[in-house]
């Protein structure tokens, strides 16, 4: 049985440097429209691109990491047509000899997503639509952008999911910005002829749209009508693909190679080694019978997770890895690795955890003071709680509603670990029982 | 001494820069070499800028009325190092619109030959050439693409100099087409030609194409070319005119006189070189042109709220007839079904020009006539069809596709009007076209009309 | 003389948002016939292997570094269009 439905994606990623692709102007927005701008990323008469050679090493890192084929050279060429937001008239892109072709992103269940190419491009504009007249803000343009196409190897949403999730935690390995959300031109066919949607934002739109496309194909075809190749907009509002305004398919580009640039050898700079943290989770989970999902929750994209749970598997549970850099998460603390290990020992020791705790481990200091005061804490307050809940020493050792009672409620109370308060509890009560209390 | 040390030398009447600015004005309203003039200071050795160079806070219009109001804020590369070195700006020359032009008529202003009014000045540098005619002091920063130097120095009767393709900076000029623009020179002395050359040549932040002829020709030259050898094409006879074959002979007889070896050549491709030229020329500056839309710089366009698109037609209405034509042809031929055919065949011909010329190049000298008519008149050249316009570049336009450095120096008259010829030497060796006119110099006095800004 | 249609040619102006009426129309298509039979006569150069020539001579690899500069004159720059709250206005989408 042939596959029915096939998406295929054209992502645009932003490129982090300092500068634009072409100009020296700062790639991050002003607050304020058209403070970040020259002669170069306006268009304006006169100028010329100068290449970013920042770009070219991230994109390569990337190429790298995705099992791209990487070329040994890159060249670029003019792409024409017109829109406002395009201060040349043309876009400066990668068709002939781009940064890399091929590659693919493996799944979890081995299946390859096949990558065709990878390209850099420069942004245009923002355009603020007005009613009579648009708006615009040239602070984006002229931005690098690295676009990665796939092949139509998708089959359901659950791999577009899977995909993109990969992706993003494969860019964020290499210094690459994802919580600004990607780009996407997403590619859906249902047994039939390609649908190209354009710009859509973001994962969740990315599913809405392909899935109101499949279901649209669908019933396009169980009509009888048939479904040609096509270009079409996403509707955020009405969770809907909608045809587009201008036929951009009929658009004649006329592609010239860029006569300002020339060609550039990328086979010596350097690249960014890549990380694949669901491999890696894959391993740790393995090598220490951990959950594999619990890892990569955490390790996806946090790289100190990863450097602490690299570290210390071996010498630790990883439960109790995980514990320690919830807490960090918890306090938004950051932590050198002596100190974490100082936060591990304290958490296996059943140290109250709490801000107190904390700060000490963050100023170096010894724990042991303040796990004492603690301990007397804790004792008095299991002693008030006995002597409030009689029943307990009748036969503790049977009624354990009420032993763990007391301990939700003292754990709660001190934000203590009730591993702890249950040692307490069982070396306390037998005393009282014994009659040695009062 | 060069000219420029001269005129420093030289003690000025304190009212030296108000009645050169009266004199060129006046003379200008008839000529129009120039679009605006500035008035300078008599402590500074003047230069013109044709009006396709951005001079910051300087109208430069490129003699479009599609950038009619563009204000550049940034100076031009070779206008800053001018600057830096004390020369004073003096005014943005006339041009054919772009520098789509060989005889200076696709203007606002008509350019006028200052050797005879009825005749044509020549393009696209138009102004630049009859300031150089007309000025005592002064050296023009210009730029060819296809012979846009050569011819309006051959007919205004003055050294042009056009240096090899990437010596100069194109940062600041406005494109043509970008593979084939050349920022070059315009004197009436090769001497103050060297001197400036070495002020504005050379690698800048700003140009990715612009390299370091002195370092490439180290890298590139194994053996010394032979500098006493000039080659004639026999192909040119089939396009010159009679006037122009019997003073190119005169020539000829006078260089042997010298001491140069004179030898023919044949080179079949020569006629092809244009149709080559114009498609490459075409396809970029079709590419270049397409960011004049009527709003963020130039002539604008107010009418906001109509659709886009209708709003760009409308306000690429104001290019002129020539820059249509050449929008149109150059959007075609880079067309995706019909591309191999023109622009990528013309780039496959480029390539194959560049190795023949250079086969020759390497064992000497190529001279011709820089243009294969006479001076026409102004009517007779607005007559022509553009086919026929295109096909008298036929000197111009083989270094100008190849980028080799060429030079076109005066060497008769007839009658009143200045004849030129235009010597082409290999890649990177510009010098020896300097030392081969000065030399010219020592015994060929150049004869002017004008000479306003005398001390 | 190369023959452009009447709908090849419209399209050919739309695609470079180039309007021409009449006189100027027939005019022009004409000259883009003439001159593109004049084109047509490199077709039969022998061009071999040669490679396309993007520049006639061998440009250096020029790469810029990571470092801010910014342009001084943005005001300058903006001052060439009609801008609204620092936002260029430019026509409707």
């Amino acid at each position: 049985m042939t596959q029915a439905i096939k998406i295929g994606l054209e992502i645009h990623v932003a490129i982090p440097t300092k500068t634009k692709l072409f100009c020296s102007c700062s790639a991050y927005n002003e607050h304020e429209p058209n403070m970040s701008v020259c002669p170069i990323c306006m268009g304006f008469p006169g100028s010329k691109p100068m290449l970013n050679a920042k770009a070219l090493e991230i994109a390569k890192s990337v190429a790298n990491a995705l099992h791209s084929d990487i070329a040994k050279t890159v060249s670029f060429e003019r792409k024409v047509y017109f829109y406002p937001d395009l201060p040349k008239s043309f876009q400066i892109t990668q068709l002939s000899n781009p940064v890399s072709q091929g590659g693919f992103i493996e799944l979890q269940s081995s299946k390859r997503i096949r990558i065709r190419r990878i390209q850099i491009e420069e942004d245009p504009a923002k355009i603020l639509h007005e009613e009579d007249y648009s708006l615009i803000d040239f602070n984006r343009s002229g931005r690098p952008l690295l676009e990665i196409v796939t092949e139509p190897d998708i089959f359901n949403i659950d791999e577009l999911k899977e995909f993109m999730n990969e992706l993003k935690s494969i860019l964020y390995y290499l210094g690459i910005d994802i919580n600004t959300e990607l780009k996407a031109d997403v590619n859906v066919s249902n047994q039939g002829e390609r649908v190209e949607i354009k710009n859509i934002t973001g994962l969740k739109d990315m599913i809405n749209a392909a899935l109101f496309e499949i279901k649209r194909q669908e019933t396009a075809r169980a009509s009888g009508l048939v479904i040609n190749k096509e270009t079409r907009s996403y509707d955020e509002a009405k969770i809907a693909t909608m045809p587009m305004r201008e036929k951009e398919t009929d658009e004649e580009y006329g592609i010239i190679y860029e006569p300002d640039l020339g060609n550039y050898s990328i086979e010596n700079i350097p690249i960014i080694e890549p990380v694949y943290a669901s491999k890696i989770a894959k391993e740790l989970a393995e090598e220490y019978s951990a959950s594999e999902k619990l890892i990569i929750e955490q390790i996806m994209f946090d790289r100190n997770a990863l450097q602490f749970i690299n570290k210390f598997a071996g010498t630790h549970k990883i439960n109790i890895v995980i514990s320690a850099i919830e807490v960090l998460k918890r306090y938004n603390k950051t932590l050198d690795e002596y100190k974490f290990e100082a936060l591990l020992t304290a958490i296996s020791k059943n140290v109250l955890i709490n801000s107190e705790t904390i700060n000490a481990i963050e100023q170096g200091k010894a724990i042991e003071a303040s796990s004492e005061i603690d301990e007397n804490l804790i004792d008095s307050a299991i002693n008030s709680m006995i002597l409030e809940n009689k029943q307990l020493l009748k036969d503790y050792r049977k009624n354990s509603k009420v032993f763990n009672f007391v301990i939700g409620q003292i754990a709660k109370k001190y934000n203590a670990s009730p591993k702890y308060i249950s040692t307490r509890l069982n070396i306390l009560l037998p005393k009282f029982v014994a009659g040695k209390e009062d | 001494m060069n000219s420029i040390e001269e005129f420093y030398s030289l003690e000025k009447k304190s009212d030296y820069a108000e009645s050169l600015f009266k004199d060129l004005s006046d003379l200008n309203s008839r000529l129009n070499a120039f679009l605006n003039i500035t008035k300078i200071s008599s402590q500074n050795y003047p230069f013109s800028v044709k009006d396709n160079i951005c001079v910051k806070n300087v109208e430069t219009t490129a003699s479009s009325k599609i950038l009619k109001t563009y204000v550049p804020p940034f100076n031009a590369t070779v206008v800053e190092r001018m600057l830096s070195k004390n020369f004073g700006f003096i005014g943005k020359t006339n041009m054919d619109e772009f520098g789509f032009g060989t005889f200076g008529l696709n203007s606002e202003r008509i350019p006028r030959n200052p050797f005879n009014e009825e005749y044509v000045a020549g393009g696209s540098s138009s102004g630049a050439a009859i300031a150089t005619a007309v000025l005592k002091y002064h050296i023009a920063i210009a730029e060819s693409t296809g012979g846009s130097i050569s011819a309006p120095s051959a007919f205004c009767g003055v050294v042009g100099f056009t240096p090899t393709y990437g010596a100069v900076s194109r940062h600041g000029l406005i494109d043509y087409a970008n593979s084939l623009d050349k920022i070059g020179l315009m004197s009436r002395h090769a001497k103050d030609i060297r001197y400036v050359f070495d002020i504005i040549k050379g690698p800048d932040n700003y140009d990715s194409t612009c390299i370091d002829i002195d370092k490439r020709k180290i890298q590139e030259r194994k053996e010394e070319t032979a500098k006493n050898t000039i080659f004639i094409i026999n192909q040119i006879n089939d396009f010159l005119d009679e006037s122009v074959k019997s003073h190119f002979s005169g020539l000829i007889s006078k260089l042997e006189n010298m001491g140069f070896t004179i030898k023919t050549i044949d080179f079949n491709l020569l006629d092809k070189a244009i149709p080559t030229y114009y498609i490459i020329s075409m396809a970029e500056a079709s590419t270049n042109l397409a960011r004049y839309t009527g709003f963020k710089y130039g002539l604008k366009n107010n009418e906001f709220s109509q659709d886009y698109n209708s709003f760009f037609t409308e306000s690429r209405s104001n290019f002129g007839a020539e820059a249509k034509r050449r929008i149109i042809l150059g959007t075609f031929v880079r067309g995706a079904s019909v591309k191999s055919k023109y622009y990528s065949k013309a780039l496959k011909v480029r390539g194959l020009l560049i190795s023949k010329m250079k086969e020759i190049l390497r064992h000497g000298f190529i001279l011709s006539p820089t243009m294969p008519i006479a001076t026409p008149k102004i009517e007779d050249a607005n007559s022509l069809t553009p086919v026929q316009n295109y096909g008298l570049d036929i000197l111009t336009i083989p270094p100008n596709l190849s980028g080799f450095p060429h030079i076109s120096f005066p060497y008769d008259y007839d009658k009143e009007l200045p004849m030129g010829a235009q010597l082409i030497s290999d890649h990177f060796d510009d010098y020896s076209l300097l030392d081969f006119v000065q030399n010219w110099e020592d015994s060929f006095k150049y004869k002017f009309k004008y000479n306003l800004g005398s001390i | 003389m190369v023959f452009m249609d009447e709908q090849e040619f419209e399209r050919l102006l739309h695609i470079c948002r180039i309007k021409l009426q009449n006189a100027e129309r027939e005019k022009i298509k004409n000259d883009i016939e003439n001159i593109l039979e004049y084109f047509d006569t490199i077709q039969q150069i022998d061009t071999g292997n040669t490679a396309e020539y993007y520049h006639p001579i061998n440009i250096d690899e020029r790469l810029r570094q990571d470092s801010e500069s910014a342009f001084n004159d943005v005001n300058l720059l903006l001052a060439n269009s009609k801008t609204h709250r620092f936002y260029i206005v430019g026509p409707k989408i």
